[in-house]
């Protein structure tokens, strides 16, 4: 690790001292080295006009301890956490473009300089808005993008997971340290990203998932992306602030639409009448990135017998559909139903929960 | 004086001959019963005092000294109280003596009351199982009980309803002749409600019945009011008939645990039994002092219902797996241990969330993500491994309501369920089993025999459905089942094709 971060680590975490007064601070001064070193001066804080700095964090600074930064240095070697400085060539341009830009960012796994589209919903999906994230993931890993997502629960977990299926590269933005993963439940998820792709924090390690940390997360994520797809979110979904974010940072929002008497999709349909662009097909998203998609064979040919097309022609009509009424719309017994569904499951075509069927 | 009454001792649902010997000896008047009497024997000294004295007799100032054989065993239940009254009376010249060999053929049951009369007692049919099993073919017996005990065969009844009806009879002052004209009167009225009020339900009726024809334990998933109990209640209607050996045994459990009446003196139909969740360990399992059979005995040779499953506290959950497994259930006392059987067909019924409306296009779910996974993971593992069959109910349209003709009746599905029955019982006769739910790994190699498009079709589900090497298993037993529904000696493609579908909690189900 380059000598000089200890003393990026050092300056970004000083208690109180937020982003803004470290910016001012690196305006006057070139680097945290120069910082550290004249910080000893008694009359620092006169030439330097920083607002809203308590005694506290005064003293803090000029006491100039290293012991935080050094434990986050123990901490990360670890856990195999790299932190990068926004002085270093590593740090991701895309970042740099925001006012306040974290001075550290701490990752895992290995950063990709690929265009990033970030993809993000509800914690509470729907089957219609999990098969929507992974099928997009999937798509623009194909044509080599890359997926951020915040791998919260429900649409982002999907997110990653449609790019990871892809064989594509995905990134996560915690909303705490990168050592912790949060959810639990996400583990394997976890593991995962960090082995084939990447995890990024602006939280030293340690950091817990306190709540408010993730709208701050939830900036770097759109900041990072060229543009961000909101793929189902109910009126109170904190992917609406991301949206947000984006909108500030001047990036296209993308909202899939859903039905209008589905309260997952309330947030995803206001923000399409609130201007956001709808996302009608799949393919879409890659031609508004520019990019022309090529006449993929379709669906790939299937091959279905007669009665497993006339199945499939159903569930395709009815969006989703339940056992008993692809048996009285094709005439067929509930056993030869059952038997169908069960092989065009396996052959990939179609997928069941909860009881109905609907397209893979 | 030394005479010996018959009678019999209860221990689980088993009996065996209890010798009632009264001895009357010089010394200090005492009145001793020994022989390991628990509390309820113990206390009938005081009853059969009042109740000689109350017949009209005089109570001897001796030295009563009754011994109930074999000594080493714990005498329970109140039944002992007639022979032990029989015996004081016959020591003191109560009975003719020419008579007296008459009461060795008879055995006696009945509590006393202390006005003399004889008294309805727990547990008769099992007792008189044993007494008959042993040789007795006379049996002396409370009024009240006799109705249960008609379904005993080749046993010679004679009710009683007092002290002094029962040595008016030995002392041959007056005849007593039951007759049996209700013996063998099996209802064949069906207390069950029928199928055919199911409207639509297809599916979850095809899953009941393939589940019904070889007991499989079934699991239905869906929102509140989707009809899932009423469908539960109805599994009953279209199991096949008990056998009388059946009958036998399942009567047995009824009259221990008192649950016998005039309207229903024998249990001829398949009990049908669903506990609150808020049931307690021994209310389920049996227990308590002297053991009672718990729910999971009162459904033997029946229905075990589990409305809410994941509200069943996970430790009962836990505990449940062994009686499924054995089939009988044991109750550790200090000193001896009870088995009472407990083979059922076991059916739960789960929402999907806790609000129960998860995936509903009517009614939002407002549940948080959290919730729902710890919802669900109360009853993930070792009892879902126990469960052979998923499938979702849902609830149906008002318009399906009034379109539904030709539901087919409970009797057209039980026919078809016997006839699946009876293939299994002919295909193991000679093995341990009787059903296709009960096949280990060595009989499912012999009998389900699978082509190779059918085994590359296992394959590919195992693979692609994530399933694990128990559900591979359950899913072989499944396609059994529904062969034997279809009449094929064969397992084919299509019968595999419809048994993979009822493992829908294998797959990446509860994301």
């Amino acid at each position: 690790m380059n000598n000089k971060i200890i003393y990026d680590l050092w300056l970004s975490n000083i208690p109180g001292l937020g982003i803004e007064s470290q910016n001012k601070l690196l305006e006057a001064y070139d680097s945290s080295y120069d910082i550290y070193e004249s910080i000893a001066n008694k009359d620092f804080f006169d030439t330097i006009q920083i607002n809203g700095l308590n005694q506290k964090t005064i003293d803090c600074a000029k006491n100039r301890d290293m012991s935080i930064s050094q434990t986050i240095e123990r901490e990360m070697k670890n856990n195999g956490i790299v932190p990068i400085s926004k002085f270093d060539k590593e740090y991701p341009e895309t970042l740099l473009c925001l006012n306040d830009a974290p001075l550290v960012i701490y990752t895992r796994g290995k950063l990709s300089k690929r265009e990033a589209v970030a993809i993000v919903g509800a914690r509470k999906a729907s089957y219609y808005g999990i098969w929507v994230a992974r099928n997009i993931a999937k798509k623009l890993v194909e044509y080599d993008f890359q997926v951020v997502s915040g791998m919260a629960l429900g649409i982002d977990s999907a997110a990653h997971q449609g790019a990871l299926e892809g064989s594509g590269h995905t990134t996560a933005v915690l909303g705490c340290g990168p050592d912790i993963c949060y959810p639990q439940s996400n583990k394997k998820i976890f593991d995962e990203i960090i082995d084939k792709g990447a995890i990024i924090s602006e939280f030293p390690p340690g950091v817990k998932p306190y709540p408010n940390n993730f709208p701050r997360r939830n900036r770097l994520i759109s900041a990072l992306s060229k543009v961000v797809v909101v793929a189902e979110a109910g009126l109170s979904s904190g992917s609406l602030i991301t949206a947000d974010f984006a909108l500030e940072q001047g990036k296209e929002v993308f909202s899939v639409p859903g039905n209008i008497n589905n309260i997952f999709s309330l947030g995803t349909n206001k923000l399409i009448k609130d201007g956001a662009n709808p996302l009608i097909k799949i393919d879409d998203i890659i031609n508004e990135l520019g990019i022309k998609t090529e006449e993929k064979m379709g669906k790939e040919h299937l091959c279905l017998g007669v009665d497993e097309k006339l199945i499939y022609e159903l569930v395709i009509n009815s969006g989703e559909i339940s056992i008993d009424e692809l048996s009285q719309k094709s005439n067929k017994s509930i056993s030869q139903i059952k038997g169908i569904v069960s092989i065009l499951e396996i052959k990939g075509v179609l997928e069941s929960a909860l009881g109905k069927i609907f397209i893979a | 004086m030394f005479y010996k009454v018959i009678s019999g001792s209860l221990f689980g649902i088993d009996s065996e001959i209890v010798t009632v010997e009264v001895d009357l000896a010089q010394g200090l008047p005492c009145f001793q019963v020994v022989g390991l009497p628990d509390a309820s024997v113990r206390e009938s000294k005081e009853r059969i005092r009042s109740a000689i004295v109350n017949s009209g007799f005089k109570f001897p100032a001796k030295r009563i000294t009754v011994n109930l054989s074999p000594a080493n065993t714990r005498k329970e239940g109140t039944h002992f109280d007639l022979p032990i009254a029989v015996g004081i009376a016959a020591s003191l010249g109560y009975i003719n003596s020419n008579n007296g060999h008459i009461i060795e053929n008879y055995a006696f049951l009945g509590e006393l009351s202390l006005d003399g009369k004889v008294n309805k007692i727990k547990g008769a049919l099992p007792i008189a199982i044993g007494l008959r099993s042993n040789g007795i073919k006379n049996l002396i017996a409370p009024m009240d009980n006799i109705e249960e005990l008609e379904i005993v065969q080749d046993i010679n009844l004679i009710p009683v309803n007092s002290l002094n009806h029962v040595l008016d009879f030995i002392n041959s002052k007056v005849e007593i002749n039951y007759d049996c004209k209700s013996r063998n009167r099996m209802s064949n009225r069906s207390s069950y409600e029928d199928f055919s009020e199911v409207y639509g339900q297809e599916s979850a009726k095809r899953a009941i019945q393939i589940a019904a024809s070889a007991s499989h334990n079934i699991l239905m998933i869906g929102p509140p009011g989707s009809g899932k109990s009423m469908i539960a209640k109805r599994i009953p209607s279209i199991l096949p008939s008990l056998s009388f050996d059946e009958i036998l045994e399942v009567t047995k459990i009824y009259s221990i645990a008192g649950e016998l009446s005039k309207e229903m003196p024998i249990v001829s139909e398949r009990q049908f039994r669903s506990p609150h969740h808020t049931i307690t360990k021994v209310g389920l399992f049996g227990g308590g002092i002297n053991p009672k059979p718990g729910e999971v005995t009162l459904a033997h040779n029946g229905v075990l219902y589990f409305d809410e499953l994941p509200e069943f506290s996970r430790m009962t959950l836990e505990l449940l797996r062994q009686p499924m497994e054995d089939e009988k259930i044991l109750i550790s006392r200090a000193n001896n241990t009870v088995t009472f059987p407990s083979k059922f067909m076991f059916v739960a019924s789960m929402n999907p969330c806790p609000c129960g409306y998860y995936g509903s296009n009517k009614i939002n779910c407002i549940c948080k993500e959290f919730q729902i996974k710890n919802y669900l993971s109360k009853c993930s593992g070792p009892l879902l491994d126990r469960i052979d069959m998923h499938i979702d109910v849902l609830p149906i349209d008002f318009k399906d309501m009034n379109n539904c003709q030709n539901n087919k009746t409970s009797l057209e599905m039980k026919t078809e369920v016997e006839e699946a029955r009876m293939i299994q019982i002919e295909r193991y006769k000679g093995e341990s089993i009787s059903y296709n739910s009960q096949l280990t790994q060595k009989l499912m190699n012999k009998y389900c025999i699978l082509d190779s498009k059918t085994k590359d079709l296992m394959e590919s589900a195992f693979t692609k459905l994530n399933l694990s090497a128990r559900g591979y298993n359950k899913i072989i037993k499944i396609s059994r089942t529904i062969a034997d529904l279809d009449r094929k000696e064969k397992i084919n493609f299509g019968h595999v094709a419809e048994a993979i579908s009822y493992r829908s909690i294998d797959k990446k189900y509860f994301r």
